[in-house]
């Protein structure tokens, strides 16, 4: 179901500083134009698009949020956000104004971040009081009825706790718990959270454990091991674009933004502030035909490693989003980049888009 | 002389002042608080009398003693049954 969902990076500002965040913090904060995002809403009808999903940045901290919500409610989509909660309270009393029942009626649920299964653990890797603040916005949201959604980013300080999270969400009573592996980003090297190739294996094994054990809804996102090399996900399959807080459709955004790389890298795929969607979507599909016809190649040639299984290392990889790993040579994964990243590099000029 | 505190594992959520929502992560039971439950809460919190939290009561429903009184013993009765209040004797 291509287009089914769009996701937007309303903004890069965030009220945390997490450890493991993957987003570029050196970029001066700035968000969407509510008139852009009206104007890819009003071209998205063409598609018969029927969510949108929003992330950061802290999405909430938009400075016209209520309004980004009006607009999606305006034309009929349903929408939901993933927060921090930090704020929540005062994002609580938008969605809630009673001269606005649009805004509760069409959010679909919230995606809550959370990180460890204990206060120290989740507070270390996003500051403290950010434990709290969650347990404040799950018991409003639980109480008045909202789905919520928990996101967890596994990493070595809280891999001792992929089960407690999960027995800890199930008794909060949430609707669905998402684990995803870390993208590895300097600061995760410096904080030493970043696991190793069989660490990421040993987490999706006990996740595949524990969706079978238990009745909470349990999944493990985008970026685990892949059986077949030639494994369509949900960027290559154009369900959910992915635009970006300077109102650009990335190839996808579990690399957008990436710290430490090129903002203006092969991922980024075209300016919908000069271009048409339409434009644009051609511009991504010639980007994922190109995409394909590289991985084919080192599939004849027998050139994907062990580690390109790991779906968004490989896209990492290939946009040339991880090469300051050099800087870490004894890391396994920096190993296989130092190895591959000349032959698994994007190599076909895409239309439009600046010379690889 | 009685006291009352709340224990640490309740998480407070205070909604505009006129409704509250409370997680007891001991056994993360949610309850919710109305408007009186929330003065009569804020007041424990304040580590406030019993009597005190029953003047409170009056003065901001303008309801007579008995009523207050009655209102004040009947929810913290049923906060400590659910544990959610401690009763200190001093």
């Amino acid at each position: 179901m291509s287009f089914y969902e769009m996701s937007f990076e309303l903004t890069n500002k965030c009220n945390l500083n997490c450890l493991h965040c993957l987003r570029d913090k050196s970029d001066m904060r700035s968000s969407i134009s509510t008139g852009l995002f009206d104007s890819i809403l009003k071209q998205a009808k063409a598609y018969s698009l029927q969510h949108v999903a929003f992330t950061g940045g802290e999405p909430t901290l938009h400075p016209q949020f209520d309004r980004i919500v009006d607009t999606v409610v305006a034309y009929d989509y349903t929408y939901h956000f993933v927060t921090n909660a930090w704020n929540f309270l005062s994002v609580w009393k938008m969605l809630n104004d009673p001269a606005h029942p649009g805004r509760m009626h069409k959010l679909s649920g919230i995606s809550i971040s959370l990180d460890g299964a204990n206060e120290t653990t989740h507070d270390f890797i996003r500051g403290k009081g950010s434990f709290k603040k969650i347990l404040q916005a799950i018991s409003i949201l639980r109480v008045k009825g909202v789905d919520i959604s928990v996101q967890i980013t596994v990493n070595k300080k809280n891999f001792g706790e992929i089960e407690q999270m999960a027995m800890l969400a199930s008794e909060l009573g949430l609707k669905r718990l998402f684990y995803a592996h870390l993208e590895p980003t300097t600061l995760a090297f410096a904080q030493d959270l970043v696991l190793s190739p069989q660490q990421y294996r040993e987490a999706e094994a006990r996740v595949e454990k524990l969706k079978k054990a238990m009745k909470i809804e349990i999944n493990f996102s985008l970026g685990h091991h892949e059986q077949l090399p030639f494994f369509q996900c949900r960027a290559l399959t154009m369900y959910s674009p992915n635009i970006d807080y300077k109102g650009r459709l990335s190839f996808c955004c579990q690399i957008s933004g990436y710290r430490d790389a090129d903002d203006e890298g092969l991922d980024v795929v075209a300016d919908l502030n000069t271009v048409s969607l339409f434009d644009a979507h051609k511009a991504w599909a010639d980007a994922i035909h190109t995409f394909n016809l590289d991985k084919i190649e080192l599939i004849k040639n027998n050139q994907l490693t062990e580690l390109d299984a790991f779906s968004c290392y490989y896209c990492s990889k290939y946009f040339g989003k991880i090469d300051w790993m050099e800087k870490f040579p004894d890391n396994p994964w920096a190993q296989d980049v130092l190895k591959t990243r000349h032959t698994h590099r994007m190599k076909r000029h895409v239309p439009g888009r600046k010379k690889p | 002389m009685i006291t009352y505190s709340i224990p640490e594992d309740i998480i407070v959520t205070d909604l505009d002042n006129n409704e509250a929502i409370l997680l007891d992560m001991r056994n993360k039971r949610y309850y919710s608080l109305n408007e009186t439950g929330l003065v009569i809460f804020k007041g424990i919190e304040a580590n406030l009398s019993q009597d005190k939290i029953i003047e409170t009561i009056m003065t901001v429903y303008e309801v007579d003693k008995e009523k207050a009184d009655s209102s004040v013993n009947g929810i913290i009765q049923k906060l400590l049954s659910l544990n959610i209040v401690e009763k200190h004797e001093t």
